[in-house]
């Protein structure tokens, strides 16, 4: 029974990692319909960029977290501004391809700079949990959960009430009403784009300090979020907690039930049936 | 002999009831006008009825054959055709194609094919457009394009959803006698459009459409005179001596997906 | 218009069966490989191009076919051409079963719904043994690298044909009907879901193909390689560049990448893929409508910058 616990309590934990990547891929698809391919590799990135503030600085990573917040804020931005303003309002089908391209691009730039080994940003407590009622709460993994539980509120309060937020909002009702409101779409693009950007870096950082990391493990990232989104529904500053505690729990019980290897079954085959006969998500309006 | 039934008819768009227990049937042969006011339903009503969307609740017959729950292009098989008021056209084909997969999913091959392509485009007055993309037709061709295309089909049963409007004076005096004509090859039809003229020179019959009910059903001229019709459609609007109305702006409402 | 059609297939043609003639193993493995790919591109270009499904799963049918004929051959000692064959019929049935419900998903759904089928039939293979489980499977080495240059070359001009048939009959009408209007579609009696999922199956009957000739050749399948998405976006980006919805653009665009991709390959492997990133971007930007695509149409006005794909989310 402690033992089922534990492993329960595991995947609520590692439902906070799942979920913080998720955070921003749901954001940028719920604004723009955009599918961001190299969401992963945004995040990996991060923690390679957290990895070398660390050992060259000294600077722990939460420390470093607001700066690169700020760094990938302006970068995303002036990706969005520069570049994928340009294909956005043309077909979906197009936006997908450029971001897979960047992908490309940002995939094999890190393997060039950091080449294809695995990495981790070494930290004391990295590896280590704190003891609570007899249950183990590895230290990262926990605060990852409640990082997402404040980002979500902190998420939810800015769309909710503050103009930049509002305007974001009414964007990703239709660009068309949004625009005869008199808000500039591009920009509001860029904004959002820029801050989903900086959401997945702090995702990123949590990434990498659980986790050993490499160029390439951006793409299971993205497929991850995508999970989670479609599993809390798409746009929803929720939608990504409840659809990383529902993955988190799954994959951890499922994994001891059927062994490790079954977790990308229960993952795909969870995708497959939600798409199919929900493609709105568990809090996400019902499909018309 | 009555070729279309519906009965009780409901439809709801989340909490929104737009059609409301909608009861009629259609003789066959006989050409029937469907109007009231912009939002009343009209287009939601022949969604339904070609299958584009399920009713909330009734049922819906063309001759013995019960049609809810059937996909549209079985629908379409059955010799039931319809137009959108807000175009579909198959925009990466040709004009002429357009119509052609339309007569060859119908079973039209070989030289009768051919045939029956070219007499649909003249009978639409289409034939200067041949070999121009469907993308880049004008509204107006168009909607003559959704004609020639439905009466591929063969039909018994024809649902124009505003086929005529953007017509010019002399366009509409021809389109209503094609219509005409039509109505002497035996199809019957159901007809929603705007302008009374059309309505008061084709049909037989009007239905009049008010928020999701169905208000009033008899012969044109009854139609127009009854109050209760003219309070809640033609209002201040409809002028005797004219014969017409001018309408509210058409409605920019999506059709029913 | 017809006889510059034939001309530049008869050239192509020529080139291609003298090639090895010519040349040098090198150059067959290059021949061989690109071969392949168009074939996979002009099977995409079926579901993607034609039809407007873009597809992120089409490797799923490449690795089944290959996993599946090398499970038949080593398990129950198939020969290849019964395994290859119940393998391509296997993976057309499934491509048009899980085509059925699928296909009714629009835009983005269906590109990550085809991406997850992909995963997950990576996820029970490796974890089937008699699939080849997380080790993979040899296979006995039989003929010559030439041998497998004209079977795969074979299957490219098959694919080419295929399509070529499909464009120029009113199946293929159905299929662009589909693309431009589904509920306009339906409204003149075209039963939509047959048509697409027989598009989807076309598209995995031909992608098994060339997945059985594949493990073959190569004598061993591991499968995170053969149910690699990459080779999925390989398809589309040489669909894209060499034009969606036509005969010949799979086949330009698999060309051209194919010889970008050994230039760069001389520099480094890293080199080439980021070569690939930035042509893809550089296509989205630029070359929306691919090298063939149609730039403008008959009589009617110009529709210059605007994509081939329309999509509806
Ligand atoms: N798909 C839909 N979802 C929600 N509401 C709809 C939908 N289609 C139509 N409506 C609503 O149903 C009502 C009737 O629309 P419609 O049938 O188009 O009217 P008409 O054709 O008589 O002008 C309108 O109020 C419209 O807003
Ligand atoms: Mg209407």
């Amino acid at each position: 029974m402690h033992l089922w616990l534990q492993i329960i309590l595991n995947g609520i934990l590692q439902g906070g990692i799942l979920g913080i990547s998720a955070l921003a891929f749901s954001l940028q698809w719920g604004v723009m319909n955009l599918i961001n391919l190299a969401h992963g590799s945004f995040q990996i990135l991060a923690a390679y960029v957290a990895m070398v503030l660390l050992q060259r600085l000294g600077l722990d990573p939460f420390l470093a977290m607001p700066l690169v917040f700020l760094i990938f804020l302006a970068g995303g931005y002036l990706l969005q501004f520069g570049i994928i303003n340009r294909v956005i309002s043309g077909n979906l089908f197009m936006t997908l391809l450029l971001t897979y391209g960047l992908d490309f691009v940002l995939a094999n730039f890190m393997i060039l700079l950091f080449t294809a080994d695995y990495k981790s940003v070494n930290t004391p407590y990295a590896n280590s949990s704190w003891h609570l009622l007899g249950f183990q709460f590895p230290i990262v993994r926990t605060l990852a959960l409640i990082f997402l539980v404040i980002l979500s509120l902190l998420l939810w309060l800015f769309l909710e009430y503050s103009r930049t937020g509002r305007a974001i909002r009414a964007t990703s009702m239709g660009t068309e009403p949004a625009r005869l409101m008199g808000l500039k779409i591009p920009k509001v693009y860029a904004l959002t784009f820029g801050l989903s950007s900086g959401l997945a870096a702090i995702g990123g950082i949590f990434f990498g300090l659980s986790n050993a990391f490499s160029p390439a493990a951006g793409g299971p990232l993205t497929v991850g979020a995508f999970v989670v989104t479609i599993l809390g529904g798409v746009g929803t500053s929720w939608g990504p907690l409840v659809g990383g505690l529902i993955l988190g729990v799954l994959d951890a019980v499922g994994s001891v039930i059927l062994g490790p290897t079954y977790v990308n079954i229960i993952t795909f085959g969870l995708l497959l049936i939600i798409l199919i006969l929900r493609p709105t998500g568990v809090l996400g309006r019902a499909a018309t | 002999m009555s070729i279309l039934q519906i009965k009780n008819l409901s439809k709801d768009f989340g909490g929104l009831r737009v059609l409301e227990n909608i009861s009629f049937s259609l003789d066959e042969g006989s050409v029937v006008g469907l109007i009231g006011p912009n939002g009343a339903g009209k287009s939601t009503l022949v969604n339904l009825i070609g299958g584009g969307d399920q009713p909330t609740r009734g049922e819906i017959y063309f001759g013995s054959r019960r049609l809810n729950g059937l996909p549209a292009w079985r629908i379409a098989r059955l010799g039931l055709a319809r137009t959108f008021q807000i175009t579909r056209i198959f925009s990466d084909l040709t004009l002429d194609d357009n119509v052609r997969l339309a007569a060859w999913t119908n079973g039209w091959r070989g030289k009768n094919l051919e045939t029956e392509v070219a007499r649909l485009i003249a009978l639409t007055e289409l034939s200067d457009k041949t070999g121009v993309l469907g993308r880049d037709l004008t509204l107006s061709d168009q909607k003559r394009l959704q004609l020639a295309r439905a009466l591929a089909l063969k039909p018994k049963l024809l649902l124009l959803d505003e086929v005529m409007a953007g017509l010019n004076p002399s366009e509409l005096d021809r389109a209503i006698q094609l219509l005409a004509k039509l109505r002497n090859e035996g199809i019957t039809m159901l007809v929603i459009e705007h302008l009374m003229r059309v309505i008061m020179s084709i049909s037989d019959r009007v239905l009049v459409l008010h928020q999701g009910t169905l208000i009033a059903d008899g012969p044109p001229a009854e139609i127009v005179a009854s109050s209760q019709v003219q309070e809640a459609y033609l209002g201040r609007r409809y002028v005797k001596n004219r014969g017409g109305f001018q309408p509210d702006e058409p409605s920019e409402v999506k059709e029913g997906t | 218009m017809k006889n510059r059609h034939l001309v530049f297939t008869g050239l192509v043609l020529l080139i291609a069966l003298l090639l090895p003639l010519l040349t040098n193993d090198y150059i067959i493995q290059v021949g061989t490989e690109i071969a392949m790919y168009a074939a996979l591109a002009a099977g995409w270009n079926l579901i993607g191009g034609i039809t407007g499904y873009p597809s992120f799963g089409n490797v799923t049918f490449f690795g089944l076919g290959a996993i599946l004929a090398g499970a038949f051959s080593v398990n129950w000692h198939w020969q290849y051409g019964l395994a290859g064959i119940v393998a391509v019929l296997i993976a057309g049935a499934f491509g048009f079963l899980l085509g059925l419900p699928i296909l009714r998903l629009k835009g983005h759904y269906f590109s990550i719904a085809t991406l997850a089928l992909a995963q997950a039939t990576l996820a029970v293979v490796t974890n089937v043994q008699f699939l080849g489980g997380g080790r993979g499977t040899s296979l006995p080495l039989i003929g010559s690298p030439l041998i497998f240059y004209y079977i795969m070359f074979g299957i490219a001009a098959l694919s080419a044909l295929v399509t070529y048939l499909i464009v120029h009959s009113q199946y293929g009408n159905t299929l662009l009907a589909i693309k431009s209007d589904e509920q306009a579609a339906q409204s003149v009696g075209i039963n939509t879901v047959l048509a697409k999922s027989t598009a989807f199956a076309l598209s995995a009957l031909l992608g098994a193909m060339v997945g059985v000739v594949y493990a073959i050749w190569q004598s061993y399948i591991d499968p995170p390689t053969v149910f690699e998405p990459g080779i999925t976006v390989l398809m589309l980006v040489m669909t894209l560049i060499g034009g969606a919805g036509t005969v010949a653009g799979p086949i330009l665009g698999a060309v051209i990448i194919g010889l970008l991709t050994q230039l760069a390959m001389a520099f480094s492997q890293n080199a080439s893929s980021l070569i690939l990133g930035l042509g893809i971007i550089v296509v989205v930007l630029f070359l929306p409508q691919g090298i063939l695509g149609r730039q403008r149409s008959g009589k009617g006005g110009k529709r210059k910058g605007k994509h081939s794909f329309s999509l509806r989310g």
